[in-house]
């Protein structure tokens, strides 16, 4: 081929995530005419972490990467607007009204940053709480040790008397067997993934927040395309877009089942519930948004008029 | 103890992590000097003295040159890190150019002791004298 | 460049420097270097720094040094000592003697420590000497350590295992309760092959009259120190007290006091204790970094990609493909470190190995294997340089010599496992 290029995905090679990321390459050197070759890399097989990603993009050791923005937001907090408690917790209504508000923002906010420009926004649905000893409302929360991923988290946690463990991600479904923290914030995909039905069987399905996750491609090498081919690619990206959408809705669901028909049992919280914790976290986000300035607010405040 | 100093142990839990990577990034050198870096002499234990002083000179140049790489490119890193502002993605949010700062310095180091052992060890057994060879016991015979 | 001159490239680089005497992880850095310069020139060099970083600062790394320097501490503090010296009472009779001792105290630390590294090296620390001193020969004491030490990765916790389940999304706990069985019956064979090599050849161990000459101490009462820290620590991780990262510190502060209790902790040796850990983790911290810039290389090459699309193309049945996965470690684990491999290979060989119906769990436990069989064969294995970094004095010759033996138990273990995938199977299937 006559470009061939480096994705780096920070999933697993046997994640559905990365199995969408060699389709999204296959259309691409089909509707290119195998003019652009992209090769798909998962999580262990670059020396990357989370983190690294986009710092990666930036210096064009890979071509296209793609990373949660949480990680994104330790160099650029801006991005990291979806982590906030509540902000957003509708996929539809995110893709729907809230992201055509603040796309414009986040990828300036990237591009500039990155010298990458976003092809594809996604998400993975709501993050929930996943514990062995039952934890049905929030009261339960009290004195239990739940491992977290983000310093929103733990202050939500905190406002609740239960306690935030960080424990490395490899380490955890050990931990959680072994009693060494009670109960772990994630989404239902990863849960079963992990097979977490063989050490618990409660979850606390209220949505903290959705991941917001960024695919991105470096600028001097989408500059260095001839203008057919990139016009092609770019096509390409904006029909997996839609895509990404649909599967993680689907695998979403799936998860949801297999994890019930394994004897999961999954608690909505009271409505009653439910208001006390968004009140009560609320706070959070405005403070964030104070600390990281004008645009970060701008782009809060779109997501939150977008999803509610 | 963890559940009564949650905050605090996490964040001396990301600091062992950056303590111990300068531990041993600043113990290359003496484990270098002292013979400790592993490397397999039979090779070298069947050459005469004068051609073996040629290939320490040699080994010393290409150790210090594949250093040298890896201190450029940490230095790179760190510039990286500079230029991003870039913090830690545990709860203490260190900036990542001060642990950084210190593993570039301590390559550089390395590649001049690198350099270093391989020019002395050439001339000593250039002249014929294999003292220093008694460290490196693995090379010997 | 094909993935076959790439192989002449990484081969003659990694060979030609290994033979003139370059430093064993200089070489390897080498190697991978050298792909990544003839594919993408030096754009991609600036990896390397990522490599250095994220190798340096790895928390489960950080558990190595920590182990080694409770090792050093229960070594120089004299527990060690103390340690033997009740054991050789009951050992005398066995044959072997001490020597199974390593093996069955590399299978009990191997239940704290995830590492082959850290359980061969914490072990060997102490045993070494100790050894030394009664009369054991490092041709049989060697082997004894490295190969007790694999059995970390194969006895939980495991690192490697933790890494494949993330990699494949097989149960974590599923991989560490198949890990079990296989690792106590591979002990028994360790254990079994010291004894038949002790009667056959009995100038390794030291003569009976020796043997009952020596003051052998009380079993109970100098054995005690060592079970109460081993088993505090498993105790400990067990009940939740701490991860199994964080067992490495509990030992250490428990091994101190220890020490402390039995009056040896001097000031001068929790300085030599601190030294000989800190020398010793430098030394195989370099090799780990130059590790993954060949793991790089190899992947970033594409050579990995090419040499399994080949494979895949020749449709073979799932016994020689068994038998070609066998080969291909072999020659991976001459050349490369132990989780190196795995993150090099699973990637390609998961999906086609399923579609062959092998299971995920038992080829989890098979890839461990072959790990722990590139860790003890030479050129590169990174258990004997561990040994050789605390016994600097020995020949790196001798170590492998030593270790010779134990890969052909491995992998008899290995075609073992193939014709009854229940001695993995059966106790994760038994527990679910
Ligand atoms: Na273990
Ligand atoms: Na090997």
């Amino acid at each position: 081929a006559e470009f061939e290029w480096k994705m780096f995905t920070i999933y697993d090679v046997a994640g559905n995530q990365t199995a969408w990321a060699r389709g999204f390459a296959e259309d691409v050197s089909k509707s290119t005419d195998g003019r652009l070759n992209i090769r798909v890399f998962s999580g262990s097989e670059m020396p990357y972490k989370g983190v690294d990603v986009y710092r990666a993009l930036s210096r064009h050791q890979i071509e296209i990467g793609h990373s949660p923005t949480g990680f994104i937001a330790s160099d650029l907090p801006v991005v990291g607007a979806m982590a906030m408690p509540f902000v957003c917790t509708d996929p539809q209504k995110f893709f729907d009204t809230a992201l055509p508000k603040v796309r414009p923002m986040m990828d300036e906010a990237i591009s500039e940053k990155f010298r990458s420009t976003p092809i594809i926004h996604w998400i993975m649905p709501g993050q929930q709480i996943w514990s062995v000893p039952p934890i049905h409302t929030l009261d339960d929360l009290q004195g239990k040790k739940i491992r977290t991923w983000n310093r929103e988290q733990v202050e939500t946690l905190d406002s609740f008397g239960a306690s935030s463990v960080s424990i490395a991600t490899v380490e955890l479904t050990q931990a959680l067997q072994l009693g060494t923290v009670d109960g772990a914030i994630t989404a239902a995909i990863n849960a079963n993934n992990w097979h977490w039905t063989q050490i618990l069987k409660n979850a606390y399905m209220f949505n903290i927040t959705l991941s917001h996750e960024v695919i991105s491609v470096n600028n001097d090498a989408l500059a260095e395309l001839p203008e057919d081919v990139r016009a092609a690619f770019l096509e390409a990206a904006a029909r997996w877009e839609v895509k990404f959408r649909e599967e993680v809705a689907k695998l979403d669901e799936h998860a949801r089942e297999q994890l019930t028909a394994d004897g999961m049992i999954l608690t909505e919280p009271s409505a009653e519930d439910a208001a006390t914790l968004r009140e009560q976290t609320m706070g959070i986000a405005d403070a964030w948004a104070q600390a990281n300035g004008d645009v970060a607010a701008q782009i809060l405040t779109g997501l939150r008029e977008g999803c509610n | 103890m963890r559940y009564a100093f949650s905050t605090s142990t996490k964040i001396s839990e990301e600091f062992s992590g950056y303590m111990f990577a300068i531990a041993t990034v600043l113990a290359f050198v003496p484990a270098l000097m002292r013979g400790r870096f592993l490397r397999i002499g039979a090779g070298l234990a069947l050459m005469p003295l004068r051609i073996r002083a040629v290939f320490e000179l040699l080994v010393g140049l290409i150790s210090a040159a594949f250093c040298l790489v890896l201190t450029v490119q940490v230095w790179s890193l760190f510039r990286t890190s500079v230029e991003f502002g870039s913090v830690s993605e545990g709860y203490s949010a260190t900036p990542l150019m001060y642990p950084q700062a210190i593993l570039a310095p301590a390559l550089a180091l390395l590649s001049v002791a690198m350099l270093a052992r391989g020019i002395t060890l050439s001339r000593e057994l250039w002249q014929g004298n294999t003292s220093m060879l008694m460290e490196e016991e693995n090379v010997v015979d | 460049m094909s993935w076959t001159e790439l192989v002449i490239l990484y081969s003659c680089v990694l060979i030609g420097c290994l033979a003139g005497g370059v430093y064993i992880g200089v070489a390897m850095g080498l190697a991978g270097l050298a792909g990544i310069t003839m594919m993408f020139g030096t754009s991609l060099w600036q990896s390397i720094g990522d490599i250095v970083w994220n190798n340096a600062t790895n928390f489960t790394l950080v558990a190595i040094p920590l182990f080694i320097l409770m090792g050093e501490i229960i070594l120089q503090g004299g527990v060690a000592a103390r340690f033997y010296s009740g054991l050789s009472r009951v050992f005398r009779h066995i044959p072997g003697g001490l020597a199974q001792t390593n093996i069955a105290g590399c299978a009990v630390f191997s239940a704290v420590s995830g590492s082959s590294v850290a359980t061969a090296m914490t072990v060997g620390s102490v045993a070494v000497g100790e050894m030394r001193k009664r009369g054991y020969k490092d041709s049989l004491t060697m082997g004894t350590l490295t190969a007790g030490g694999s059995l970390g990765i194969l006895i939980p916790p495991s690192i490697p295992m933790i890494v494949y389940a993330s990699m494949t999304h097989e149960s974590v706990i599923d991989l560490l309760m198949a890990g079990i069985v296989p690792g106590v019956v591979l002990a028994l064979f360790f254990c079994v092959y010291i004894g038949i090599r002790a009667v056959l050849d009995p100038s390794l161990v030291p003569s009976k009259d020796e043997a009952m000459s020596e003051t052998g101490g009380n079993l109970i009462r100098d054995s005690l120190p060592i079970i109460l820290l081993v088993g505090g620590v498993i105790i400990g991780m067990y009940v939740g007290a701490f991860t199994a990262t964080e067992a490495s510190a509990a030992g250490v502060v428990l091994s101190a006091l220890i020490a402390w209790y039995y009056g040896g902790l001097s000031w001068q040796a929790i300085k030599v204790s601190f030294s000989n850990a800190v020398a010793s983790s430098a030394v195989i911290m370099f090799i780990t970094i130059c590790a993954q810039i060949l793991q790089y290389g190899i992947v970033v090459t594409g050579f990995g990609d090419g040499i399994a699309t080949f494979i895949k193309g020749m449709n073979l049945s799932p016994f020689v493909f068994f038998c070609i996965l066998l080969m291909i470690y072999i020659f991976l684990g001459m050349v490369m470190e132990g989780l190196s491999m795995m993150l090099v290979t699973v990637p390609l060989i998961y999906g086609p190995m399923m579609a062959m119906g092998f299971d995920g769990v038992w080829l989890g436990i098979l890839i461990i294997l072959y790990i722990e069989l590139g860790q003890i064969h030479p050129p590169v294995g990174l258990n004997l340089f561990a040994i050789q970094s605390i016994a600097p004095d020995t020949k790196l010759a001798t170590i492998a010599w030593s270790s010779l033996p134990y890969c052909f138990i491995i992998i008899g273990f290995a075609f073992l496992i193939y014709a009854f995938p229940q001695i993995v199977l059966w106790l994760p299937n038994t527990l679910r």
